[in-house]
Formats: C-alpha cells, structure tokens, sequence
C-alpha cells in the first residue's frame, strides 16, 4: 500500500513537472519493464528499444493516468501494447531473423555489471544459460500466446487484468494459454534434460 | 472417458495456483478426477508447473545505463489554475457580453453600461445629430458669409446705381433748369421787349400828354391871359 501511494506521489511530482520524481518512478520499474521486454524481444538491443518505447508512451501517457493504485497494471497494458507494435513491425523487417534467439548475454556489458559482484564464472554461466533456455523455450510461441504467458507467469496478473491489457477477452485468453501450454509440451522436458 | 479439456483450459492456473485457496472443493474435485484420467490434461498441468517454475527461475538483469529524461522535458506545470478558470470566466463573459449586446460607454456623465445594442442606435444617432448640427452651423456660417458678400456688392451695386441714376438726374435736371432758364430768359426778354414797348408807349404817350398837357396849358395860360387882361391887366398867364 505504501508503495502504491510512493507511485502516485511520483506522478504527481512528475506531472508538476518534477524530473528527478519522473526519474525515480522509471527506476523502480525499469527492471520489471526490461526484463519484460527482454522475454518479449529475445536480445538486449531490442529490449532497450521497446523499453524506450514503453517509458516514452508513459510519459506521454501520464496526464491521462486516473490513479487507482494501479500504475503497474496500467504501466503493463501500454507495454503490452508496445510490445505488439514492435513484434509486428520487426516481423517487417527483413532483416529481423525470425526464429533466433540471439545469446547475447555473454556480451552484453550489462550482464557483466549485474554479476559483477559475483565473481564466479560457474554461477555466471548458469545465470545466463538459464535466461537463455526460458527465452528458446518462449520463442517456440507466437506473439500472442507469449504474451500471455509473460503476463500471467511472469507478471502474475489475473486473467481479468490480462483481457484488459491486451484487449481481448478472457476466454480468449485462456485459450491462449491453453495452447501455449500445448505447444510447450515436451519442448522444456527436452530442454530439463538438456 | 471422454474429456474436452474446458474443465483444465478454465481452471489450471488456479488448479496450480491453489494456495489461495481460490477453487471451491468440487471443481478441485472435479480437476483430480480429469487430471487422473486425461494424459493431456495431465501433461498440460505438468507443462503449467514446469512454466511456474520456469518463472521463479529467470534471473533478473539490470537495466544498462540509459537516458532517462531526453525525452522527459515536459516544463514544469505552473499553479495555473486560477489561470485556467481566469480566462474561462473571461471567455464566458466575451460570449455573453456578445449573445447580450453589451455596451459600455463613457460620457461626460460617466459610464454608461447598455444590453441588446440600444447604446448603439442612440449613439448613433447621437453622432449623426451632432454631425448634422456641426454641418448646419457650418452652412449656417457659410450662408452668412455668402449673404454678407451678396448685401455688399448689392450695396454697392445700388450705390452705384444711384451714384449714376443721381448723376444722370443731375444732368437732366441742369438740362430742365438750362431749358428753363432759356425760355425765362427767353420769355423775359420777351417780357422786357413788350415791358419796354409798353414803356416806350408809355413814354411816348407822356410824352404827347405833356405836349397836350402843354398844348392845354398854353392852351389855358391864353385863355387865362386874355382874360385878365380884360379884368387885370398886370397879371399874365
């Protein structure tokens, strides 16, 4: 609860005009948000892009935010919306290699920043691999089905709030997980015993 | 036994999710029963435990160092509150000042605040009352003038005319008196001549009176004479 009110103190100050409050609202989310993106996107550089995105929507978006304490859900419904934005258009783009996920983990200096107190390869290695396992496993879903799979597994909404972020129904939405869950099977077992 | 796997599609999140205690007793029930039965049903719930799982597994990565405020120069928002309702209130009175015809004027007399535009045609009026005045004093003005012109040169005009009307009347007049005095003189001449005549007459018939007179006297004087001499011889005539 006392978080909650932190987030409208933030906008507020935000909206008044209060960049180093609009600051602190985007680093108590950025993660959330990055990871999302990272989930959603598969490599870092593009992460970054709709994390961007994201926040840049935010802003724009915030004189229209009604409160409520529900900035994250808020927040979550135009990232979901960026997120189909950017997905379809990188799907246009020639250049984009559908079907890859791009290890990027090793060289991505963030990576090397967030482990860099911990300062065993072994345990590094790990950390990594283990992303880059659940990132293949979610690139065997198409856009929709990941989606929701990132909302509910990951986000922990509720089958409510993700028709309400992506605009669709909540049948529809359990169906799409349902199939996910479908196209899923074996794939981790393979990846468990890998 | 045939399963449609609405049953799992519906509740397997929170089938897995159960610590909540969000499923009553018999769907519960109802989800053992399908799960014991249904390798796909089983298999999905497997798949969501492993996707639970999987979840609690991602290793969070730290955001890198990125601008977060190029965009974000929004200038800060003043109070402008009142700023707001200012100039709503004002434009609510521009309108209705508008929709009502309001007028406000000032006069000698002060402000004058009119509605539905009478000011306007009074005013107007006004204006072209005191337009029309000023154009009548200035012709009033110039019809003096004009007049004033007119009355002198008729005066002169008129002097003038008289001037020579007098002179010409002069000139007759010396011409009457001359003629006058032409025949006056004329006829006293003619006077004189027949006066002088007469006198000559006159004095012609004095004249032969006085030859009579003495012809009568002698006449007398010898008649006297012979007669004395008669009675007084020493007298004479």
């Amino acid at each position: 609860m006392f978080q909650l009110n932190k987030d409208e103190k933030l906008i507020e100050k935000a909206l008044g005009g209060s960049q180093r409050s609009w600051v602190s609202l985007v680093k108590r989310y950025e993660g959330l948000v990055y990871n999302y993106c990272l989930r959603m996107t598969f490599n870092s550089s593009d992460a970054m892009d709709l994390m961007q995105e994201v926040f840049l929507a935010i802003y724009r978006n915030l004189p229209s935010y009604r409160g409520q304490n529900q900035f994250k859900g808020w927040m979550m419904r135009i990232a979901a919306n960026k997120t189909t934005d950017f997905l379809r258009s990188r799907g246009r783009n020639p250049l984009h290699r559908a079907g890859e996920v791009s290890d990027d983990s090793y060289k991505s200096p963030e990576i090397h920043q967030s482990h860099s107190q911990n300062h065993d390869p072994a345990e590094h290695y790990d950390t990594t691999k283990k992303n880059q396992q659940i990132k293949e496993i979610l690139n065997k879903l198409s856009d929709e089905q990941k989606l929701v799979v990132e909302l509910k597994f990951f986000q922990h909404f509720t089958f409510d709030e993700i028709s309400h972020q992506t605009g669709t129904s909540i049948n529809t939405v359990k169906t799409r997980l349902y199939s996910a869950l479908n196209k899923l099977k074996g794939f981790s077992e393979i990846q468990n015993v890998m | 036994m045939l399963c449609d796997h609405q049953l799992v599609i519906d509740h397997i999140n929170d089938y897995v999710e159960d610590a909540d205690g969000k499923l009553s007793v018999e769907i519960k029930q109802q989800m053992d029963n399908v799960l014991k039965t249904c390798p796909d049903c089983q298999a999905t719930y497997k798949q969501c435990l492993d996707l639970y799982q999987m979840s609690h597994e991602w290793q969070s990565q730290n955001v890198p160092e990125w601008h977060r405020t190029r965009y974000a120069v929004r200038p800060p928002v003043r109070n402008t509150g009142w700023l707001n309702w200012g100039a709503m209130a004002t434009s609510t009175l521009a309108i209705l000042m508008v929709v009502f015809q309001l007028e406000i004027s000032g006069g000698d007399a002060g402000f004058t605040v009119s509605f539905g535009g009478n000011q306007t045609e009074s005013k107007i009026a006004q204006m072209v009352e005191s337009q029309l005045e000023d154009y009548r004093k200035q012709q009033d003005k110039v019809f003096q003038v004009k007049l004033n012109d007119a009355l002198e040169k008729q005066d002169t005009k008129t002097k003038l005319r008289f001037a020579n009307w007098l002179e010409k009347n002069r000139d007759e007049r010396q011409q009457d008196i001359k003629f006058v005095m032409t025949g006056w003189q004329s006829q006293r001449y003619e006077d004189q001549k027949m006066v002088d005549k007469q006198l000559s007459y006159i004095a012609d018939n004095q004249i032969e009176n006085n030859q009579i007179i003495n012809q009568l006297a002698r006449s007398v004087a010898t008649v006297q004479s012979n007669g004395s001499d008669t009675s007084n011889p020493n007298k004479k005539l």
